[in-house]
């Protein structure tokens, strides 16, 4: 059934929390810190080891359209290594994290355009359902000042993504 | 639009026009039946023509006529529902339901040229709340590891191509080469795959039909899936 009725399915949830271990977590799963901007596994946070690493089903895609647009997202998985991605068969979308430095986010014409990047395809990927889509994902950001790192999660529809620009500026204080 | 593209929209808007009528469930059942043989005709003819023009590089006109071939087959979708409905057969509709939903959600992430068919999906959400009961959907997630590009058949996340989008008249899809594992099964309200869904539950020794409310041997499986347990009717019920 569509859930058009339902308004808590379409109500905007944006998160941000402090991810004061985000370095340390990293490392301990032999991730390399970006430099400007990466998307990271669904499990970061959680995974004990590289081993237990999984990419979102749909951070192919973003790569690919990332590339095409010339401006690639970085790889922090150690070099001939590959992860294994969730595929998951809902409507509803769960996305990579994407993580963003102070060198991408101090310019954002740059930071425009990988948001751009993530909306359109999202946009594209839901004609016909628009009203239906819940999108779940997370953006980790450096700070400004103490270059420690925050984490937002939205989740939400797809007109709420709009609101993301002025929650990351919020988040990198 | 070349004038080979033009042709084709010609005699596909003459096909639509006749065909849109049976897509109402009272029409004749021998008309609609007659109604989705045109539709295949039609399915076939696009096919071909899609097929000339990628060979021949035209790749926007080889898109436009996929995306014709693809309206073509919700409608004809939506036709078969009404025939399986009227038959009886409410698995069937069901399936053909969810098939032209799925069709023509994909024909207009393919191409601006079917905008039409968001008027076809209202009416199919408009049947899909009449005629059939709230359904109870499953979804599985599983860990993948190598893809294939279904065009050129290397790595996915190596080419070029974007899974969903047409190239000269074909949809790139990801083939998953490995399943890591199953990482969990679970209920959903918005599946992906809206065929997959809970068929029945117990009923004593019997099971209950979700869509048919018929009942029937039990097959074992519900015991998994079965979402709810009927109380025992008391002991002067009528059978149904």
């Amino acid at each position: 059934m569509s859930s058009d009725a339902d308004p808590k399915k379409r109500s905007v949830s944006i998160t941000i929390s402090e991810w004061p271990s985000f370095r340390d977590d990293l490392r301990r799963v032999n991730l390399t810190e970006p430099q400007r901007v990466a998307l990271l596994p669904l499990n970061v946070e959680k995974a004990a080891t590289f081993a237990e690493l999984v990419h979102a089903n749909d951070s192919v895609p973003l790569v690919k359209l990332a590339r095409l647009a010339k401006a690639p997202f970085e790889d922090v998985t150690p070099a001939g290594t590959k992860l294994p991605k969730q595929s998951l068969h809902s409507v509803d979308w769960v996305g990579p994290t994407l993580a963003f430095t102070q060198a991408i986010i101090s310019n954002p014409a740059v930071m425009s355009v990988y948001l751009g990047l993530v909306s359109n395809y999202l946009y594209d990927l839901f004609k016909g359902r628009e009203n239906d889509a819940v999108v779940k994902f997370s953006i980790v950001v450096e700070k400004r000042k103490s270059r420690s790192y925050a984490k937002i999660v939205y989740e939400g529809p797809l007109e709420g993504l709009k609101s993301l620009p002025k929650s990351i500026r919020r988040a990198c204080k | 639009m070349t004038p080979e593209v033009q042709r084709v929209a010609r005699r596909y808007e003459w096909v639509a026009k006749k065909l849109e009528p049976f897509i109402i469930g009272c029409r004749d059942l021998g008309l609609q039946r007659q109604a989705v043989r045109v539709a295949r005709r039609l399915e076939d003819w696009l096919a071909r023509r899609t097929a000339e023009l990628g060979h021949s590089e035209h790749e926007e006109a080889a898109n436009i006529t996929y995306t014709l071939e693809a309206m073509t087959e919700a409608v004809r979708h939506t036709i078969a529902l009404w025939i399986e409905f009227k038959a009886d057969k409410a698995e069937k509709a069901w399936d053909e339901l969810v098939a032209a939903q799925r069709t023509a959600e994909a024909a207009l992430r393919f191409h601006p040229c079917a905008g039409n068919m968001r008027g076809l999906l209202a009416h199919l959400t408009a049947l899909e709340q009449l005629l059939f009961p709230p359904m109870v959907f499953l979804s599985t997630g599983l860990i993948v590891g190598r893809e294939e590009c279904s065009l050129c058949h290397d790595d996915i996340e190596k080419c070029d191509h974007i899974p969903g989008r047409l190239y000269k008249g074909r949809c790139c899809v990801r083939v998953v080469k490995e399943i890591v594992r199953l990482d969990h099964a679970s209920i959903v309200e918005r599946p992906e795959d809206k065929r997959c869904y809970v068929r029945s539950f117990e009923v004593s020794s019997k099971e209950r039909n979700r869509l048919t409310w018929k009942l029937g041997p039990k097959h074992g499986w519900h015991k998994l899936l079965s979402t709810e347990k009927m109380p025992a009717p008391p002991a002067d019920a009528p059978s149904l």
